[in-house]
């Protein structure tokens, strides 16, 4: 059978696609992974067969910024907030819609060329990722069946709940009117990290995929603590310095290093991030404890899911940094929640074990 | 579990070992591809961790051109040479040997930092390539099972061998003996993915494997997948060739010659650099540079290739017509299996009369294209890479 697997995000959407995208390939299906140019590179370093739709959303360097500071500018949210989304304020309910449209807008300029390739290719399913909605409008318009994958976010986000004008206006344009159901969903998350939000969804285990690459020469003598913080900014000095005044050896890892974190957290007692799911999966999946110090609603959701583990400890406040370092080298609770954690993502069932639940 | 797969490199070696690892990936089981920094670039396209183990420094440019030299101009060997080694003179011997050594060469370059490597990230299973030989001795030395990955037809060959065997060259005794391991020939299990109908040796304790096509990561190139209005001929040379600069390229110039002649497009799927040693090209023949095979041939009639495992099998599993100009003795056995699958032709090159024919046969008769349909359908009936991660997992779950 053909598969098309579309990715409208960067890599932090692209590496928890891709085991499921090979699963499909090593069962004998023919696979498609679909991405804007601007994947173009990531998408080539997945080994599989591409197709590129869209350039990709153009925005100003101004825009980018604003729209990272505003992401980033939030004060903290509480951890809980999917489940009562009613008590949210104004102001918080004006930031989702805000983050909505921008989704909508980044679904809208692939939709075009990924309806133009199912009508094409004809594919037997389509499995896209949160942002990648015209993946749902090709299936709709071709009668192909379509899951959404939401790579650990447990599909929290909604953009069709946060920017319902603007989602409509998109199937519109493709003379569709709004699905009245939701979406089938592919999700990752462990049960240990529901909070009472969760929708019903095809369960997966998190196979760790940060890129190909090698791992640093490493080994271990003194405990390592690794801080690591994406696209979040920089508010983790204090973090190195805590670590570094506990005794423990500090390993920085960022984007630009190129070094697959999966490949580094073996040689490392703990580590520190910003609260991207990406990243505390892949700590999660590797037992390894971690310092979350978020600042962002959907990463304070995160970050508040991996705290209730216990392999955790969650901050809003940087602060506090250096206390939480600490506890976390000195608690052994911390590792064997840690290890109790990775179980449980080791009992769902592997991407091999999806592929014939998703191709029924 | 951690499973190692080791590479001495060269891309017809690390391709066909990429479903098998992807398979256990996605199984859950932690992976690793090893080899030479030289291919670090073809292991990072892959998506997979790897290591880089060992330069090449007894492989050098002039040893390697000695042994492309005696590849290319060897007379024709009997197609199913591979099945009947004794029966090859002392000359031939000789050549087979001079290629083992060039492999064990290569697996002495990288079996000291494999090693190293090995004892440090501890893998519960080793999966070489089966010209690889430094991970079979990476397995003996950390105590665990070694899977042998074959690649096709041809990589059935046991070039470890004083020919014609059955004990092993002194040089690959001695990649063991540095170690103080005992000296293995053989392996735990034989992944094969090429068909029954196609293999002329059967490795032991074969594991069939469905072929699953990895040829790079890329995309189908522009203006292929509309109706053709004309048949359409792909011409490859695959790498070995063109890394051969001895035996030139020219068989395939005139191959594309007379595709162009009988009126049919042609695609050179070969690296810009070869192409433009071809000279000016007939208007209807297109040069792709960098397309992987598996995205082009579903949309062409018939392939005309040098006979290597990858092409061929590639060619297979898409119920693609084969025309093979072998060049080498590796080749002539290749294109016997094409003839004797019946899914198309092999000619050693001598006139363009002969080639022109050869295409001409290949496009007319409709056998070759109902074999092809025939020879993919056996494919897609064998274990898919998934379903034998799985039994091997099991295998060794169970002792």
């Amino acid at each position: 059978m053909r598969v098309l697997v579309a990715v409208a995000g960067g890599q932090s959407h692209l590496f928890p696609l891709v085991p499921l995208a090979w699963a499909f390939r090593v069962s004998g299906h023919d696979v498609r992974l679909a991405g804007t140019m601007r994947s173009a590179e990531a998408m080539a370093h997945t080994g599989l067969s591409t197709v590129t739709v869209g350039s990709g959303l153009k925005m100003t360097r101004a825009e980018r910024e604003e729209l990272l500071s505003t992401a980033y500018g939030q004060p903290p949210w509480p951890p809980a907030w999917p489940v009562h989304p009613q008590r949210l304020t104004s102001g918080q309910n004006r930031y989702l819609a805000g983050f909505g449209r921008y989704s909508v807008a980044v679904a809208d300029a692939m939709a075009s060329d990924l309806v133009a390739f199912t009508k094409h290719w004809r594919p037997d399913l389509i499995v896209h990722d949160t942002l990648a909605l015209g993946a749902r409008i090709a299936a709709t318009l071709t009668g192909v069946p379509c899951v959404r994958y939401t790579h650990g976010t447990q599909d929290v986000f909604r953009v069709e709940d946060y920017a319902p004008a603007e989602h409509a206006a998109l199937f519109h344009r493709f003379g569709l009117r709004t699905p009245t159901t939701p979406p089938s969903c592919v999700d990752t998350m462990p049960p240990s990290m529901f909070i009472g939000a969760e929708r019903p969804c095809v369960d997966m285990r998190w196979i760790v995929h940060n890129g190909p690459g090698t791992a640093p020469p490493l080994s271990a003598k003194r405990p390592r603590v690794c801080v690591t913080w994406a696209a979040a900014g920089n508010p983790y000095r204090r973090a190195v310095e805590a670590a570094a005044t506990a005794g423990a050896d500090v390993l920085t890892l960022t984007a630009a290093d190129q070094v697959p974190l999966h490949l580094v957290l073996p040689y490392c007692d703990a580590v520190v991030h910003h609260g991207g799911e990406g990243t505390g999966m892949t700590a999660a999946a590797m037992g390894v404890p971690q310092l979350v110090i978020t600042r962002e609603p959907l990463d304070d959701q995160f970050g508040g899911r991996l705290a209730r583990t216990g392999a955790a400890i969650h901050l809003t406040d940087s602060r506090d940094t250096a206390a939480a370092v600490e506890k976390l080298l000195s608690d052994p609770g911390y590792q064997e929640a840690a290890v109790r954690l990775r179980e449980d993502i080791e009992r769902q069932p592997t991407p091999l074990d999806v592929v014939p639940r998703l191709l029924g | 579990m951690r499973i190692l797969f080791t590479v001495f490199g060269s891309r017809p070696h690390i391709y066909p070992l990429v479903p098998l690892a992807w398979a256990f990936r996605t199984a859950g089981h932690d992976v690793r591809l090893a080899g030479p920094p030289l291919w670090a670039t073809e292991m990072a396209c892959t998506g997979l961790p790897f290591a880089q183990v060992g330069g090449c420094p007894a492989v050098t440019p002039m040893v390697r051109d000695e042994v492309a030299g005696a590849m290319f101009t060897q007379q024709p060997w009997p197609a199913d040479w591979t099945a009947h080694v004794g029966s090859l003179t002392a000359r031939q011997w000789a050549y087979l040997e001079s290629v083992g050594r060039y492999l064990v060469a290569a697996a002495a370059a990288m079996v000291d930092e494999l090693v190293a490597f090995a004892r440090r990230w501890r893998p519960d299973l080793v999966v070489y390539d089966s010209f690889s030989y430094a991970g079979r001795v990476v397995a003996e030395v950390l105590g665990v099972p070694a899977v042998r990955h074959l690649s096709g037809p041809d990589s059935a060959q046991r070039l470890e061998l004083a020919q014609p065997g059955p004990h092993p060259l002194a040089e690959y005794r001695a990649l063991f003996e540095r170690f103080g391991v005992p000296v293995m020939l053989d392996a735990h299990a034989a992944v094969d993915p090429t068909p029954p109908s196609m293999r002329l040796v059967v490795p032991e304790r074969l594991r069939q494997m469905r072929y699953i096509p990895y040829n790079g990561p890329g995309c189908t190139p522009q203006g292929l997948t509309t109706r053709r209005k004309r048949p359409r001929v792909c011409v490859t040379w695959g790498h070995t060739n063109a890394l051969a600069a001895i035996a030139g390229t020219w068989p395939f110039r005139v191959a594309i010659d007379a595709i162009a002649a009988q009126g049919m497009d042609c695609l050179i799927a070969a690296p810009t650099a070869e192409v433009d040693k071809l000279g000016a090209l007939p208007e209807s023949v297109r040069a792709l540079s960098a397309a992987p095979l598996h995205l082009v041939l579903p949309y062409c009639d018939g392939i005309v290739h040098q006979g290597g495992d990858g092409t061929a099998l590639t060619a297979a599993a898409a119920a693609v017509p084969q025309l093979v100009i072998p060049a080498s003795p590796e080749a002539d056995m290749v294109g016997g299996r094409i003839v004797a699958t019946g899914v198309g032709i092999a000619v050693r090159y001598d006139t363009a009369a002969t080639v022109a024919d050869a295409v001409r046969r290949l496009l007319s008769d409709v056998a070759y294209r109902e074999e092809a349909v025939r020879l993919r359908a056996e494919i897609e009936s064998q274990p898919v890479p998934a379903v034998v991660a799985s039994a091997v997992a099991a295998d060794l779950a169970n002792g």
